[in-house]
């Protein structure tokens, strides 16, 4: 559409003007005719109490003209006077006619209209009665009265066609204004005064029921200044006040229009209101509030909005204000400004959590970079918005702190272990080469025999460190999968059944026959294993039995004999680099065992208890079973 | 006499190794990176095997491993600190023949570099008739009931022969003991128990370098056993 130059504007704006006063106009004599029946009845009927209020003021002037002086002479004098052609009367007083203005006396006959009048003049009734008798001749304002009566009767439909055709054109027109509102003439830059930007729109709507509050206030005065019946109070007002709202919403569609960081629609208000908190009396005022509960809260101002309500009530009914005052238009105008201003702020109020469920959400799913917008909200919930924000700051720094752990250990584990196995390597080496030797030297020989063994030791022991730090920091990722327990345990059994002999130990099984499903990582669960079967043939006393059960239950156990006293509580054994001090075999362990073995059964959800009664140890290692008959998955019929 | 290279960043683990493979009789050729390697190997195209390191400063063992396999199938073996088991099946992906840890015993190393030897030496001459099993450096000759690991001859007894048997013929595939046992007795399997396992052990002991790490006679825990089916290299 082109944008609309200056003088098209004034065009639109002149015709917005006249459409309207046009359209009230004709709104205006159309509510007239339909209140006066002119849709239902003749003209001549409908032309009636017009002719009945003309003759009425005219008797009324006539009898205050004469009541002064009733004798004949000044009536008589009265009789050349005569006004209006149309109107005859005659005046009675005490039962006598005095006067009258036509010859003959006044009778009924057709297309007459006769009315009496009674009047009480210092005790003397005296009566009047006029007659008129249509068609009316001559040219004086009974004439001119029926004229407009009968004009208004012919055009009695037009009116409201006329009415319907203005009232559109008017809103065309303002609809072309409010559309082009804001641009630069017969351009399609927008324009805003400064002025504007700087005005809130919080202070816009204020003017603008301001200016709606003044006009239905002056209505009742205007419609006492002017002819009431006609209601031209009604068509100018109605006017005004079309015009004015087109006028405010060109100026808040420019203000849409041209809305920016200098120029922003919701203003500050957060701001406004904060300033007002920082006063002290407000402050203390608001350590009071706060420290009430959420209900208590919320029942004092449900109690305040309630007897607000109930107050204004009250008001209104005693003072018994009638309709039609101005009174009674401020009552109603403050009543539905104060019913919109909660309207308004429960709208916001829902805006605003809306806002922050999002935001809430959006921090739930991980989406912490994000910020909720606090600045468009206000008071608490801008509050909460900014809380929200750093809770996600502090995920964001936790997860990211958690990060660089697990990093810095991962790399730690690798170079680590990569950097001391290689200079150990050596150091077997060169002391192997060393054996090789043959040295002669006795001492020589039982100094190498001791390097060989801590060596030997120290090697065992970095790589069961390496192995527990992996399985404590949860660096190992078990691949679990189902598995049949009891072949486990006999797999593992066959591994050791030669170790076992060549300590002089007799295993004892009770494994049950058929498969004892479980989830678990098949080669962890064997280092499981491993690490307790390989306790047993270094603690456990020669020529004694091994106790190995499964339960169905997914409980296995393992029973043995301790060659030395075990003098350290359960719960003690299973920590680090904790062997048995009263050992006296070959120091064999690193005392890491039973450690990794525990670290590895807690990673696969399993559980392993160690007890100690006497010389008897019990390890038990638990896992829940999986109530399925399934077959071992991977193996084919051969 | 066989010319083996010793590859490492660490000059005291190079010069022991020397001294172990002189010991034994071999030619060295020693480097302490990638590019020195690759300039020797291009030098001398003569020789047998290579020990390699893993962890080497420029480029790694692995990376090595795979840029040599695209000209030569000379045999590798691979010298690392890292024990995890993914990294010894990457390196093995790559293709290398095999995988030592550090810190290591001096004649597991010579046992594998041995049988890297032998069995490229021998793969020429490898019977392909249909009694012959092979798998690796493990031949078995259905016909005569004789098994072989890198031309040296195990005795085993009638049931491990039977189960070694069986695990070769199908290699890959998991057998739960219960189906080993009917392969033994032909009946259907009655309290099995550990006695699978027992024979597996012994079994282990007999073929493999190292027991306790395995190269062709794995333990799937809780549920059966297998032979590997990724050991045969390629012919060059």
């Amino acid at each position: 559409m082109a944008w609309l130059s200056k003088p098209t504007k004034i065009f639109l704006a002149l015709g917005m003007l006249i459409c309207t006063l046009l359209c009230g106009c004709c709104l205006m004599l159309g509510t007239y005719a339909l209140e006066n029946s002119y849709y239902s009845l003749p003209l001549d009927t409908v032309v009636q109490p017009t002719l009945n209020r003309i003759m009425d003021s005219d008797v009324n002037k006539l009898y205050y003209q004469i009541s002064n002086d009733l004798t004949k002479d000044n009536i008589q004098q009265y009789m050349g006077e005569n006004i209006h052609p149309n109107l005859r009367f005659h005046v009675v007083v005490d039962q006598k006619i005095v006067f009258t203005n036509r010859n003959r006396k006044i009778a009924e006959s057709e297309n007459t209209v006769i009315r009496k009048y009674k009047f009480q003049n210092n005790e003397i009734p005296v009566q009047i009665t006029a007659q008129l008798i249509l068609p009316l001749v001559g040219n004086d304002h009974y004439t001119a009265a029926y004229q407009y009566v009968n004009a208004l009767y012919i055009l009695r439909y037009v009116v409201w066609i006329a009415a319907l055709i203005c009232g559109i054109s008017a809103l065309i027109f303002s609809g072309l204004l409010i559309h082009s509102a804001g641009h630069k003439y017969a351009s399609k830059e927008l324009f805003c005064s400064p002025l504007l930007a700087k005005m809130p729109v919080f202070v816009i709507i204020c003017a603008y029921l301001l200016l709606v509050l003044s006009a239905l206030i002056c209505r009742p005065f205007l419609n006492k200044m002017l002819l009431e019946p006609y209601r031209f109070a009604e068509i100018i007002l109605g006017t005004l006040l079309y015009l004015v709202t087109v006028w405010f919403s060109c100026v808040l569609i420019i203000k849409w229009r041209t809305r920016s960081a200098s120029n922003p629609i919701v203003h500050h208000t957060g701001d406004n209101l904060s300033k007002i908190a920082k006063n002290p009396a407000t402050r203390r005022l608001t350590l009071l509030w706060q420290n009430l509960s959420l209900w208590k809260r919320a029942g004092l101002i449900l109690l305040l909005l309630t007897g607000l309500d109930t107050g204004w009530m009250v008001l209104f009914s005693s003072l018994n204000i009638e309709k039609n005052t101005v009174l009674f238009s401020v009552f109603c105008i403050i009543w539905i400004i104060y019913k919109l201003f909660l309207i308004i702020f429960f709208g916001l109020c829902i805006v605003n959590m809306q806002m922050l469920k999002t935001g809430a959400l959006r921090i739930k799913d991980g989406g912490i970079e994000e910020k909720i917008n606090a600045e468009d909200m206000f008071w608490e919930f801008r509050e909460h918005a900014e809380i929200l924000n750093s809770i996600g700051d502090g995920i964001q720094a936790a997860v990211s702190e958690q990060m660089k752990s697990e990093r810095f250990q991962t790399e730690l584990l690798t170079n680590v272990s990569h950097d001391i196995k290689t200079p150990m390597t050596s150091i077997i080496n060169y002391i192997d080469l060393l054996d090789q030797l043959h040295l002669d030297d006795p001492t020589a020989q039982q100094y190498i025999s001791i390097l060989t063994k801590q060596s030997t030791r120290l090697k065992k022991l970095t790589e069961d460190l390496i192995e527990a730090s992996k399985a404590q920091s949860g660096n190992i990722k078990p691949h679990m999968e189902l598995l049949d327990y009891a072949l486990t345990v006999n797999q593992a059994i066959g591994e050791y059944a030669d170790r076992f002999e060549a300590a002089g130990l007799q295993p004892v099984l009770h494994l049950p026959p058929t498969p004892v499903m479980i989830q678990a990582d098949g080669r962890l669960l064997w280092r499981v294993l491993d690490n307790l079967m390989s306790n047993v043939c270094k603690y456990a006393l020669s020529g004694t039995r091994i106790f190995i059960d499964l339960t169905p239950e997914g409980a296995f156990s393992m029973k043995n004999i301790s060659r030395d006293e075990l003098n350290i509580p359960s719960e003690e054994l299973a920590k680090r680099f904790v062997r048995n001090d009263a050992s006296r075999g070959e120091v064999q362990g690193s005392g890491l065992g039973l450690s990794i073995a525990l670290s590895l059964t807690e990673l696969m959800n399993g559980s392993l208890t160690l007890t100690i009664d006497g010389d008897l140890f019990k390890a038990e290692v638990s896992f829940p079973v999986l109530h399925h008959n399934s077959e071992l998955l991977s193996c084919d019929a051969p | 006499m066989q010319k083996i290279m010793i590859c490492d960043d660490d000059k005291d683990i190079v010069s022991a190794i020397d001294i172990y493979l002189t010991q034994a009789g071999y030619q060295t050729v020693l480097c302490y990176h990638a590019a020195m390697a690759r300039e020797v190997l291009q030098n001398q195209p003569d020789i047998d095997l290579i020990l390699l390191d893993v962890m080497m400063p420029g480029l790694d063992g692995i990376h090595f491993t795979t840029e040599i396999r695209t000209y030569s199938n000379i045999p590798i073996i691979l010298l690392t600190a890292k024990s995890e088991d993914e990294d010894k099946v990457l390196g093995l992906t790559v293709g290398a023949d095999d995988y030592i840890t550090k810190p290591f015993v001096p004649m597991e190393l010579l046992a594998r570099i041995r049988s890297q030897l032998r069995r490229y030496h021998t793969l020429g001459g490898v019977q392909k008739e249909e009694h012959f099993l092979t798998i690796g450096g493990i031949q078995m000759d259905t016909l005569n009931k004789t098994v072989t690991v890198d031309d040296t001859p195990v005795s085993l007894t009638k049931t491990e022969y039977l189960i070694l048997e069986t695990l070769m013929r199908a290699p890959g595939r998991t057998f739960s003991p219960e189906q080993l046992y009917q392969q033994l007795h032909g009946d259907k399997p009655y309290a099995v128990g550990n006695t699978i396992a027992v024979h597996i052990r012994h079994l282990r002991e007999k073929i493999e370098i190292n027991p306790n790490n395995p190269r062709y006679l794995t333990i799937v825990w809780g549920q059966g056993y297998r032979i590997s089916d990724n050991l045969q290299r390629k012919e060059g």
